[in-house]
């Protein structure tokens, strides 16, 4: 009797485990019979409102999946044990997830409003967009002009003074959402600054300093569109008239 | 700015009034590695049996632009699609997939004195429903920049096909295999525009996807099968 019993027992354990379960990776578990598995998809038959339905699945939304194998007859105990065949596959999906990289264009107009000077910059980025991937580092280019607040040049005993450097540095964006990047910068000045004091007489001194910015891009996920931007940006410089400066930047653009 | 007037087009083409079921089947990949089936099939233009299931209703008597469970939403309205039926354009591409596919020696559509089998199904839905988009909405009140700026929007949505009753049949009627039901449904965010006609656009590339999923159903239940 005890037996008979144990029997019954595995055939319903063996029952239970008759069909086939998809994990799918937002935590659906479907139980169905897997008919085919290639390289992109599982191919699988279903019941749905009693009609046997084939249906597929892409990989990509697949956390695991296991296909049980039953043999047609069960002649005894051990052999049910050897005939019952389960195949646990955990993919991998990252595999799945197509890697895409494209080159982005962006040209914006800044303007800028600061505590000693106001300006405007036009400046360009160029960078790789990777799907898998949270940081952007542009390669960017520009020009930039400004004009000194005449109450701050003032205080510096000059009569006119002339800047030229050239700026080097890192602005990477840091990816929030599809459409909202940090945007976190530092760049390195290098250059001369040309003065003649209130006697007439002229000076030419070498200045480098540093300008970080932080600030916040708009980049539309679409091929063409308009990014807009705000941030903050800071100047020090070894300079005899301006050696500091704080302001706001707002920048509007075009991506292409 | 040379892109941006290849890309004006390509945008107005995939959201023009009067919609079509198609999608270019001449930039599907190739299939040289798996066997043909050797046999010239014709086949026949599917059944239509969206009539018959409660949710389709709203195809056939709403706009594209309609209100479901109090959300406005876009549909596969059937009002702008062209004047040939839903079902005869569904079975016009399939043929072109199969043929593209090199599924069998040579499928026609509805040409039964070419061939030595013909195929049958009917089609249980087409069903193409997705939330509006208000961003997309206000992006067009700002001209084109403003079109531009919001092209990539997207807003969940739900496509389903299903074809049902897949059967192969000699001329002569007999049943050579019956392929049963094929059934996709598809939950995701599908790209949207201001004045919904995307959705036509989003169950055109589903299908591309459907029908070439059908292929390798089709190629491996007939795998078995021995034809004269």
């Amino acid at each position: 009797m005890k037996r008979i019993g144990l029997l019954v027992l595995i055939f319903m354990q063996l029952l239970v485990h008759s069909q086939d379960l998809i994990i799918l990776r937002n935590g659906d578990i479907l139980n169905c019979k897997i008919t085919k598995t290639d390289s992109l998809s599982v191919y699988y038959t279903i019941r749905k409102n009693d009609r046997k339905i084939d249906s597929f699945i892409e990989k990509n939304e697949i956390r695991s999946y296991q296909i049980t194998g039953i043999a047609d007859s069960i002649p005894d105990i051990h052999a049910a044990s050897r005939n019952r065949n389960i195949q646990q596959v955990v993919l991998d999906t990252t595999v799945y997830v197509k890697r895409v990289t494209k080159w982005i264009n962006l040209i914006t107009y800044s303007q800028k409003y600061g505590i000693h000077a106001n300006g405007w910059e036009i400046q360009g980025y160029g960078y790789f967009l990777k799907n898998d991937s949270k940081w952007i580092l542009p390669i960017t280019y520009g020009i930039e002009d400004f004009k000194i607040n005449p109450d701050y040049f003032s205080q510096s005993g000059y009569q006119s003074a002339r800047m030229n450097y050239y700026m080097v540095g890192i602005s990477p964006l840091r990816k929030l959402n599809d459409y909202l990047y940090v945007n976190i910068g530092l760049q390195f000045l290098l250059g001369s600054e040309s003065l003649v004091d209130y006697y007439g007489n002229g000076s030419t001194n070498e200045i480098f300093g540093i300008a970080p910015s932080q600030g916040f891009m708009f980049i539309p996920k679409s091929k063409i569109g308009i990014c807009i931007g705000v941030g903050v940006q800071e100047k020090l410089l070894t300079s005899a008239f301006y050696q500091n400066d704080i302001g706001l930047k707002l920048e509007i653009g075009l991506k292409f | 700015m040379r892109k941006l007037f290849f890309v004006i087009p390509f945008i107005l083409v995939g959201c023009t009034v009067t919609q079509r079921i198609s999608y270019q089947v001449s930039k599907l990949p190739v299939t040289t590695q798996s066997t043909i089936i050797p046999i010239l099939v014709d086949v026949r233009i599917l059944n239509d049996n969206r009539a018959q299931e409660k949710e389709n209703a709203v195809l056939f008597t709403d706009a594209h632009s309609t209100r479901i469970n109090g959300k406005t939403m876009c549909i596969n309205s059937e009002k702008h699609y062209k004047k040939d039926s839903v079902s005869a354009q569904m079975t016009r591409i399939m043929v072109e997939h199969f043929n593209k596919a090199n599924l069998f020696k040579k499928a026609y559509c509805n040409k039964s004195s070419e061939s030595g089998y013909y195929l049958t199904g009917s089609i249980n839905y087409y069903y193409g429903e997705q939330g509006f988009s208000k961003a997309a909405a206000v992006g067009a009140q700002f001209g084109l920049l403003g079109a531009l700026t919001t092209s990539g929007a997207k807003t969940p949505g739900k496509i389903i096909i299903d074809i049902s009753d897949i059967k192969l049949f000699k001329n002569d009627g007999v049943l050579i295999k019956d392929l049963g039901d094929f059934y996709k449904e598809y939950k995701e965010d599908l790209s949207a525009d201001a004045y919904c006609w995307c959705i036509y656009n989003n169950i055109n590339e589903k299908l591309k996807d459907y029908n070439t999923h059908l292929v390798e159903k089709i190629r491996t239940d007939l795998a078995d099968v021995k034809f004269d």
